[in-house]
């Protein structure tokens, strides 16, 4: 049997490749003015899409219980944006803000009401609340616009200098991946903190958390919610990029992809999603035009990734650069070797 | 080795007295009588071990006493106050901590995880735990005293068997209970093994009062102060491990007569 | 139909009710096997099958290339299944095996990818747009005071035979037993010497085989396109849930049920308004029985 060392987080300047790859960010401007406004937009969707793929890596990835619902969050968060800005005397930043915690709230009140159900029927409920709200879209017309859908703009506003939200689409751009840096840092941050620790262990033991006097549902119910949040935001930045939304937000395809890219780029992983993304949407979205129904290569490579990638790109990385070692322990009344303990020697047993 | 009691000559002024008590606890399941009137003392500081035969209602007893079901009648004191019917999470709070017979660890996360998980639980919901330390040190301190310490880094599924009972039991540990409950916590464990939990069990005398229901007698021998004998859902004797042994009715129930 | 005297309108309602609760029938019996197969194929091998509405698809998409070149629906009553069934056990060993023991979205997501080929796949081959097979049998019935479309009829019996020769198979051979019997203990299966690898093979296939059965016998009332089996997957889905997954008494039911619900309710509301309700009428039966009206588990 391999050993293999977890990822432990607790080594010291973990912080470091973040720090190198702010400074990259630093210089994102200067290399997207040489982007034609398509590259912008390719990227923004890119972005924002990862941000999706990060609340559901959160809710399921870290928290451990599976949501198909992601996707009505992005909706609501991208409608509430909507309706907000078409009033045009909220302020932009109040705007976003509001979508976010709409959708965390939408998210909360679900957690409240479902989480108790256990974790089988809580992934049966955020199904049927995904299809519920697919539905729900496309019948209420009068207040979603349908599959037409709604046109807005938000009243821009300057924020220490800056412009929000940004005017061209290069501005929102640079916009969306600051956001999604720093959603990834944050989470980086709390899952080395003891609090993500704890997050970790309830998830992979629930009962032996509620044994040690831990709130399991409280927790849950804060991770759910973040989740929430997540994708809220996601879908409020997709609304002031294009402008428009339509009842495609609430598109179950969406919820899907989300738990595509997530798993195909790495399930409890922080990159996970934004690899999974980066590989897929183009070829789900761009490369069709080349290659001609690219959807059947994709669902081949989904097999493939099930068969022989589960913890998916990131994760699987992950493991081929890790310790793996196979050690023997000799344990001291004379028994046969036991293959299993990491270091040579053994165990220091009864000092 | 269990040779005086812990209500004489403890160090460090440990109160003597009852520090878990279940009085007249019984426990049906529709037709089945599982627990048929348990009265238990268990005293501050001592290591008590309950034995018994299969179906004799002991995990039943730890599974009521630790707030999974409430008991069909009778009920359950924590330092002479009770604890009956309430939640895992709050009876885990109140610092009765207890390990499962299948082994139950976060399997997932790294041998120094599962404990630092474990610590912070202490941190935050047991008002008695000491002072400034951080919780990582903590945590070490842990598995120093259990000797998992050159594993902290290795993902407990990796572990052998022996090791994850090892962690099961340091887990609860970590919590800095009041009371420890352990059930077979050398269930499938190789000599060597035993004998490193049977002196972590000692090692624990007075800092913690410890049940275990145990099937090893030679377990029971090295480590209880007191033997309670469950039969039946009811304890049918009760004393040190020598007078058991000898105990005619013990024997009897043992043997199948 | 809605400005008329009032006797006319009370004649008139009975015998559209009696029309709805016919086709909710029809329709129940469709849902319950797809919900069947979704049923089996979770409770054999723990892999929730989102292709299996692709399945169904694939059976009218077949059906309709029978007829195109035959000229004979119940050719293609007869051949497509086994096609489709032949197909499933193809898809067995290499999409559904890969997910076995592994954790739950494994299983969604390689048959998301399988779902992805069979859609995109029958796109190509068979383009976007919609197609229609004409009814295979023309005319209609005098039933219970109305007037039924006799090819709907048909459709309503062939269910009936399709579940009762499913039942039959089920508790009558020693695979429908091995089926029956694997969900509920899956560890002690296998030390008793029940061939899994067989049984899961025979349930993909049969569960393949019902849903592109329900396709065929749909195909000449709706329209066939590749997209089709999101129009039942989600109703399949939830009928299995709250029957109970695992539970196929449950599956039945609850299909029957929505089939009925739906019909029903189309009398009084436009009938994307009455799926809607259909489905969310069956929700609180979860919350007052959250695994389901008749649990395994």
């Amino acid at each position: 049997m391999t050993v293999t060392r977890a990822r432990d987080g607790h080594g010291r300047r973990w912080w470091g490749p973040w720090l190198v790859a702010a400074c990259a960010l630093a210089l994102l401007p200067l290399v997207s003015s040489a982007f034609n406004e398509f590259w912008d937009f390719f990227f923004t969707e890119m972005a924002i899409l990862a941000l999706l793929g990060v609340s559901f890596n959160v809710v399921y990835g870290y928290g451990g219980r599976h949501s198909f619902c992601q996707g009505m969050f992005y909706g609501i968060g991208a409608y509430v944006t909507a309706w907000l800005a078409q009033r045009g005397d909220v302020h932009p930043l109040l705007v976003v803000a509001a979508a976010t915690l709409a959708a965390s709230g939408v998210a909360f009140v679900a957690g409240v009401v479902f989480i108790r159900t256990g974790t089988h029927n809580f992934t049966i409920a955020t199904v049927i609340l995904g299809i519920v709200a697919f539905l729900t879209g496309n019948t209420l017309r009068w207040l979603t616009g349908g599959e037409d859908g709604l046109n807005f703009t938000l009243p821009v506003s300057h924020v220490a200098g800056l412009a929000f939200p940004p005017a061209g689409i290069r501005g929102k751009l640079h916009l969306t991946v600051a956001i999604l840096f720093v959603v990834l840092f944050a989470l980086a941050w709390v899952m080395r903190s003891t609090a993500g620790k704890i997050v970790v262990a309830i998830r992979e033991n629930e009962l032996r958390a509620q044994y040690l006097g831990y709130g399991v549902f409280a927790w849950t119910l804060v991770i759910f919610t973040i989740g929430g949040a997540l994708a809220g935001l996601a879908g409020a930045l997709y609304a002031l990029t294009v402008n428009h939304v339509s009842t495609s937000v609430f598109d179950l395809g969406l919820s899907i992809n989300a738990i595509v890219w997530t798993v195909v780029g790495g399930l409890g992983t922080v990159l996970g999603p934004v690899v999974g993304v980066a590989l897929l949407l183009p070829i789900t979205d761009y490369l069709s035009s080349l290659i001609v129904y690219s959807a059947i290569p994709v669902g081949i490579l989904l097999v493939l990734v099930v068969t022989f990638a589960p913890e998916g790109i990131v994760g699987r990385l992950g493991r081929a650069r890790s310790d793996v070692v196979h050690a023997e322990r000799h344990p001291t009344d004379g028994s046969e070797p036991v293959i299993g303990s990491a270091t040579p020697g053994g165990v220091t047993h009864g000092h | 080795m269990a040779t005086e009691p812990a209500a004489t000559g403890a160090i460090g002024g440990i109160a003597i007295g009852t520090v878990l008590e279940t009085r007249g606890v019984r426990k049906r399941f529709g037709g089945i009588v599982a627990l048929d009137g348990v009265d238990l003392q268990v005293r501050r500081g001592e290591i008590r071990a309950l034995i018994g035969p299969n179906g004799a209602g002991k995990t039943t007893l730890i599974n009521v006493i630790t707030g999974l079901f409430a008991p069909t009648d009778g009920e359950v004191r924590l330092d002479g106050r009770p604890i009956t019917g309430l939640s895992p999470k709050a009876i885990a709070r109140r610092g009765v901590v207890r390990t499962f017979q299948r082994t139950t660890i976060f399997a997932g996360c790294s041998v120094f995880d599962n404990i630092l998980v474990a610590c912070a639980a202490a941190r935050r919901y047991r008002r008695d735990t000491a002072g400034a330390t951080p919780v990582r040190d903590a945590a070490a301190a842990v598995l120093e005293t259990v000797g998992l310490q050159d594993l902290r880094g290795v993902q407990a599924s990796s572990l052998s068997h022996g090791d994850q009972r090892l962690l099961d039991i340091a887990i609860g540990l970590a919590m800095r209970p009041a009371v420890l409950l352990l059930d077979e916590p050398t269930a499938g464990m190789s000599l060597a093994e035993t004998r490193h939990m049977v002196d972590i069990i000692n090692q624990l005398r007075g800092a913690a009062s410890i049940v275990i229901v145990e099937h090893d007698m030679d377990v029971v021998r090295e480590t209880a102060d007191t033997v309670s004998v469950l039969s039946s859902g009811r304890v049918i004797a009760e004393g040190d491990p020598a007078t058991i042994r000898e105990n005619e009715q013990v024997r009897d129930i043992y043997l199948g007569r | 139909m809605h400005h008329r005297g009032a006797p006319i309108d009370a004649l008139m309602s009975s015998h559209v009710l009696a029309f709805q609760a016919l086709n909710g029938l029809a329709w129940g019996l469709i849902f319950s096997l797809i919900a069947l197969g979704l049923n089996l194929i979770y409770g054999l091998m723990g892999v929730i099958n989102i292709a299996h509405g692709s399945l169904y698809m694939l059976g009218a998409v077949l059906a309709w290339y029978v007829v195109r070149y035959t000229g004979n629906f119940w050719l293609g009553l007869v051949v497509a299944p086994l096609v489709v069934a032949a197909l499933s056990v193809v898809a067995e060993r290499w999409v559904l095996r890969p997910a076995l023991g592994k954790k739950i979205v494994q299983g969604l997501l390689a048959t998301t990818g399988l779902l992805l080929v069979l859609d995109h796949g029958v796109l190509a081959a068979f383009g976007g747009s919609p197609q229609s097979i004409p009814s295979p049998l023309v005319g209609s019935m005098h039933l219970l005071g109305i007037t039924y479309p006799l090819y709907r009829l048909f459709v309503v019996v062939a269910g009936l035979v399709a579940m009762l020769l499913l039942w039959a198979f089920l508790y009558r051979t020693n695979y429908g037993l091995w089926m029956r019997a694997v969900p509920q203990n899956r560890e002690l299966a296998l030390t008793v010497g029940i061939p899994t690898v067989r049984v899961n093979r025979l349930t993909v296939a049969l569960g393949g085989y019902f849903a592109a059965l329900a396709g065929v016998l749909v195909a000449p009332i709706v329209s066939v396109h590749y997209q089709m089996g999101f129009s039942v997957l989600a109703p399949a889905f939830i009928v299995v849930v709250v029957g109970g997954l695992g539970s196929l008494r449950g599956a039945i039911l609850v299909a029957i049920l929505e089939g009925e619900l739906r019909g029903l309710l189309s009398v009084a509301f436009s009938p994307p308004l009455a799926e809607i309700l259909a489905l969310v009428a069956l929700t609180p039966i979860l919350i007052v029985r959250p695994h389901g009206l008749f649990s395994v588990k």
